[in-house]
């Protein structure tokens, strides 16, 4: 299999299933961690791991929404991929409920089954990416004096130095200074990657008098 | 006949042959994968051929018991614990009736007297009660959604069967007909459920009735002679 590996939380209440996807997932090049039951899912799921969650459960005791703050604990909402029998709505309502992404009905292929746990794997990762570059943000952001950080508000806002000095009581001269240092703690060279930044970190933006 | 029982039966049956059919198939993917690889796993190829034999036996035995259910003719009669079939049926549909978010409310009498028949076909009985109860309800609010199920010995020597449900009820003109083979009132239904349940417990020496319920729903009931009537009559 060319695709790259991914650990994906298995959770079947069948034990025969949940040994063959165990081993086709694994054969398909994926760590599995598999669970009996949703419960032992939300018993024992980590977070931190990077990767894709696949149920085949009627889910029976399961508060759905215990179920999505396990996914989206850690900050990153964890792809579901959902395998239901066919016309289950309830499960599937349930499911869906619960954030899953996907829905796969039975039975169910290989290609589609590990061409879904891709698209959740991938997604999954650009959140993960995502958030680290946030949090990356934030860091750079914390070095800020609070008369730069006020600077950054008004220059995302479009202002002109001039403007920002009479808002501030101050001269333009001064702002010019705190704004180079701003961009440069900010590791940014245009007003464009600063504002992309201050949205990304969700700065306020200060809007003008 | 046969076929629309498997029809009433279909989201059960489904569940139960799909799961090893699941198991069967990412068995045999995951060998094929492995096959593929540069030094396959003989060890975990042949664990998995075992396997996938168990899971097609499964399969078979699932195909079996329908054989046995649908089989007309002879009572194969023996002792039947009505008691123990509700409970068995219910685990069979323990997950139909969750996903339908309809509870279930047990009145069993303790100690109830042996009946005496085929308790497959006894089984299809009270399955098919349960599910017609469960469709009657699904224009029922969730949190109303109760089937009460109930046993008792009648002072003829018959054990009583009851489903309650609170379902939509029959109406006046569909009540004479609910026996009749075709009649349905459900949109998608065969009409042949009734009908097969009012035959198989006649073909026992009981009745079945359907009556609705003062407060809404109707209360399906059917009576079985208890077992010691039943050889002595003969």
């Amino acid at each position: 299999m060319t695709e790259p590996s991914t650990t994906v939380f298995l959770v079947d209440d069948d034990p025969g299933v949940l040994k063959a996807l165990t081993r086709l997932l694994r054969a398909a090049g994926h760590e599995v961690r598999a669970f009996t039951s949703p419960q032992e899912f939300l018993a024992r799921h980590d977070p931190s791991v990077p990767g894709c969650a696949v149920f085949d459960v009627a889910m029976p005791g399961v508060d759905g929404l215990q179920l999505q703050a396990a996914l989206s604990a850690g900050g990153i909402d964890r792809p579901l991929i959902f395998i239901t029998g066919v016309g289950d709505i309830p499960t599937s309502v349930r499911a869906m409920k619960s954030g899953a992404v996907d829905f796969l009905t039975k039975l169910v292929n290989d290609r589609e089954l590990l061409d879904a746990i891709g698209r959740a794997a991938e997604s999954d990762a650009a959140a993960r990416r995502s958030q680290m570059e946030v949090a990356a943000i934030r860091g750079r952001l914390a070095k800020l004096t609070p008369r730069e950080r006020e600077v950054l508000t008004h220059v995302v806002a479009g202002r002109l130095n001039k403007q920002i000095a009479y808002d501030l009581g101050t001269v333009e001269k001064t702002i010019k200074v705190h704004r180079g240092r701003m961009m440069a703690k900010l590791g940014v060279r245009t007003v464009a990657d600063l504002v992309r930044l201050a949205e990304l970190a969700g700065i306020r933006v200060q809007r003008g008098s | 006949m046969r076929v629309s029982v498997l029809g009433e039966l279909s989201g059960a049956i489904a569940h139960e042959l799909n799961q090893p059919l699941t198991a069967i198939l990412a068995n045999a993917q995951a060998a094929r994968l492995l096959l593929a690889e540069k030094s396959p796993d003989l060890g975990m190829i042949t664990e998995i051929l075992g396997d996938i034999v168990q899971e097609d036996n499964r399969a078979g035995e699932v195909i079996r018991r329908l054989r046995r259910l649908l089989r007309k003719g002879e009572i194969k009669s023996g002792p039947v614990d009505l008691n123990d079939l509700v409970q068995s049926t219910l685990r069979l549909l323990h997950s139909e009736l969750i996903g339908r978010r309809v509870r279930v409310d047990l009145a069993l009498t303790d100690q109830l007297p042996l009946a005496s028949g085929d308790p497959v076909q006894l089984q299809q009985v009270v399955l098919n009660l349960i599910m017609n109860a469960m469709d009657s309800m699904n224009s029922t609010v969730p949190p109303r959604r109760l089937i009460t199920i109930g046993t008792r010995v009648r002072t003829d020597a018959h054990i009583e069967v009851t489903i309650a449900d609170r379902g939509r009820g029959v109406g006046v003109e569909a009540a004479g007909r609910l026996f009749q083979p075709f009649f349905t009132t459900k949109e998608h239904g065969l009409g042949l459920g009734r009908s097969i349940c009012s035959t198989i417990v006649k073909g026992h020496g009981g009745e079945l009735g359907i009556d609705n319920n003062a407060d809404g729903g109707v209360t399906a009931t059917f009576t079985l002679p208890v077992q010691e009537a039943m050889a002595s009559a003969s």
